[in-house]
């Protein structure tokens, strides 16, 4: 029963945000941000929260996903889905490439090289024209048919908002299962995952492709919603925001990257603080919570009502 | 020369250097099926690193290793695979998994080996979650340990709890021969009770074991055979009666003793 309480919040929240942007171009482009800053965070909690493993090249893999859509459709002449496709799989191999490349290192030092392959993807990015667009980027990517059905920005909007959903439900079906419980457990005891016969490396591996499968998704819709990419779209500061999601959201559930997502696209957009007050908002709001309590928003949450449920029972008996 | 098809794990002539010194020296070693080795000596006589080298946690520097008549070479994962468990010195668990998924990590195991598995385990543990077979295999064996209350984070747990967690985690793998390393450290009486009914377990079945401690007298009772490591070679190995009565085990237990004492500057 406890195991519906998420999915049925979750589709009864992504309606409601739905309901309230439908009609409004400010909050349609509100809600397209937040699903693509939900499947980043998304991404990134399978090998970050779950595996320990920080890499900060997400900027890459949304990125690979909305330029591929752009080439895509601009220049090739695809339709969406190749698209889409064809982006996740590059940045499956991309996430793959770099993470046996980089197999060796963790914490700060894997944090660093990544972010450093970022800056110089990016760098990439300008430089690449032909296939890029350059500074300017791919712009005026048009709405395609799939079949006979004619795509709209709104229709795009409600299966970003939609995918979102069935993401956060498998991964946090995932977090408990085989796969999920080994590489948790590969973060603290790696000899010991490696003494029952898993590959630990391997194990990374496969979460990091996940991560950047699912990010460059985001990445993918977030061009198509917005008809365009450029350079400064996913910048490497976007991975910095990502990793505090979850820790605000809560780390013991998937939810918790979306919820986090949610709050940081109202204190950094949608509230309209003087400067960049929304955030330092954010900041001291990240910095209070990891003090107080540990597990995020959802953990405290939940531990809130395990105490009342635990009072009740007591009071009963 | 291959071993006699009983023999399960063949050592021959392991060495294992930490700069200029010799941590295991040309050890030989055998476990046949159904038998239990136990293997003794002070500290710093080589046991662990000897239990590491066969498992692959740690590369040997030299020396031949076969599993049931195959080459036995690779990864620490690899070897597991082949058919090798082992528990830790101190327990090697995660501490804020349960009791329950700390020992499904060794059920897993099964499905986690190649990447390709662990791909179909993405999408199989997307679909489904956790899968109750498994977690039942994992309930089972906590309960052959006497465990109880396992949705318990293992930080809670006392020291001889996480032994009996680990020792389950091993037995869920069904490996063909496990290495003890030290298992009856901070267990309580029960907890030696548990871990010795496994290790006869073991025997029964027709699987190896050996069982690594400082507790001569606890190994040998459990013991088919003993070999007594001395400064990482092999100082004796007999039947636990001729391992007890022998004058090279008192010396070697007794030098051990006397060393730690500080006497070292009287053998120079």
């Amino acid at each position: 029963m406890r195991g519906l309480v998420g999915p049925v919040v979750g589709a009864l929240a992504c309606g409601a945000v739905l309901a309230w942007s439908a009609g409004s171009g400010y909050a349609e482009g509100l809600v397209a941000l937040g699903a693509t800053y939900s499947l980043l965070a998304l991404g990134m909690w399978v090998p970050f929260v779950l595996g320990g493993s920080l890499s900060m090249a997400y900027s890459v893999y949304l990125a690979v996903g909305g330029y591929v859509v752009g080439f895509g459709i601009l220049e090739l002449g695809w339709p969406l889905l190749p698209c889409l496709l064809v982006g996740i799989v590059i940045a499956v191999l991309v996430a793959v490439a770099l993470g046996a490349a980089t197999r060796r290192l963790s914490g700060f030092y894997l944090a660093a090289v990544t972010l450093l392959a970022a800056a110089a993807f990016e760098a990439w990015l300008l430089d690449a024209t032909g296939l890029t667009g350059g500074s300017t980027g791919l712009r005026g990517i048009p709405l395609t048919a799939i079949g006979s059905l004619e795509i709209t920005r709104w229709g795009l909007l409600v299966t970003a908002v939609v995918l979102t959903w069935v993401v956060a439900v498998l991964f946090d079906r995932l977090r408990s299962s085989n796969f999920g419980v080994a590489l948790r457990a590969q973060r603290h005891v790696p000899a010991a995952v490696q003494a029952s016969g898993i590959g630990t490396q391997a194990l990374s591996l496969v979460g990091q492709g996940l991560g950047a499968a699912v990010a460059a998704l985001g990445g993918a819709f977030f061009a198509a919603i917005n008809s365009g990419v450029g350079p400064e779209t996913f910048t490497p500061n976007l991975v910095f925001l990502a990793i505090f999601m979850p820790l605000i959201g809560g780390v013991r559930t998937a939810w918790g990257a979306v919820l986090g997502a949610a709050l940081v696209v109202v204190l950094t957009v949608y509230v309209h603080l003087p400067g960049d007050a929304g955030s330092l908002v954010l900041s001291l709001a990240a910095l209070v919570i990891l003090l107080l309590w540990p597990n995020g928003l959802l953990g405290q949450l939940r531990a809130g009502v395990d105490r009342l449920s635990n009072t009740l029972r007591g009071g009963a008996s | 020369m291959n071993p006699p098809a009983d023999v399960l794990l063949a050592a021959a002539d392991l060495t294992k250097s930490y700069g200029g010194v010799q941590a295991v020296r040309g050890v030989n070693l055998e476990v046949r099926s159904g038998e239990v080795v136990g293997l003794v000596g002070p500290n710093g006589a080589g046991k662990t690193t000897l239990v590491d080298i066969i498992t692959g946690t740690q590369s040997a520097d030299g020396g031949r290793l076969t599993l049931a008549g195959r080459r036995l070479n690779g990864s620490a994962a690899r070897r597991a695979r082949a058919g090798l468990g082992r528990t830790f010195q101190h327990p090697l668990l995660a501490l804020d998994l349960t009791v329950t998924e700390n020992i499904l990590v060794g059920v897993a195991a099964r499905k986690l080996g190649t990447p390709w598995g662990m791909v179909a385990a993405v999408f199989d543990g997307m679909v489904r979650g956790v899968v109750a077979a498994d977690v039942h295999r994992a309930v089972a064996a906590a309960h052959v340990m006497g465990l109880e209350r396992l949705d318990r984070p293992c930080a809670d747990l006392t020291l001889g709890e996480q032994r009996l967690v680990e020792v389950a985690r091993v037995l869920v793998q069904e490996p063909r021969v496990v290495l003890f390393d030290e298992p009856f450290a901070g267990a309580d009486a029960n907890g030696v009770a548990g871990i010795s009914a496994v290790v006869e377990k073991v025997r029964d079945e027709g699987r190896g074991a050996i069982l690594v401690d400082h507790n001569v007298d606890l190994v040998s009772s459990l013991a088919d055979r003993v070999v007594v490591l001395d400064q990482g070679s092999v100082g004796f190995s007999g039947t636990p009666d001729e391992c007890l009565a022998s004058e090279e085990m008192q010396r070697i237990y007794f030098v051990g003793e006397v060393s730690r004492e500080g006497v070292y500057e009287q053998r120079g």
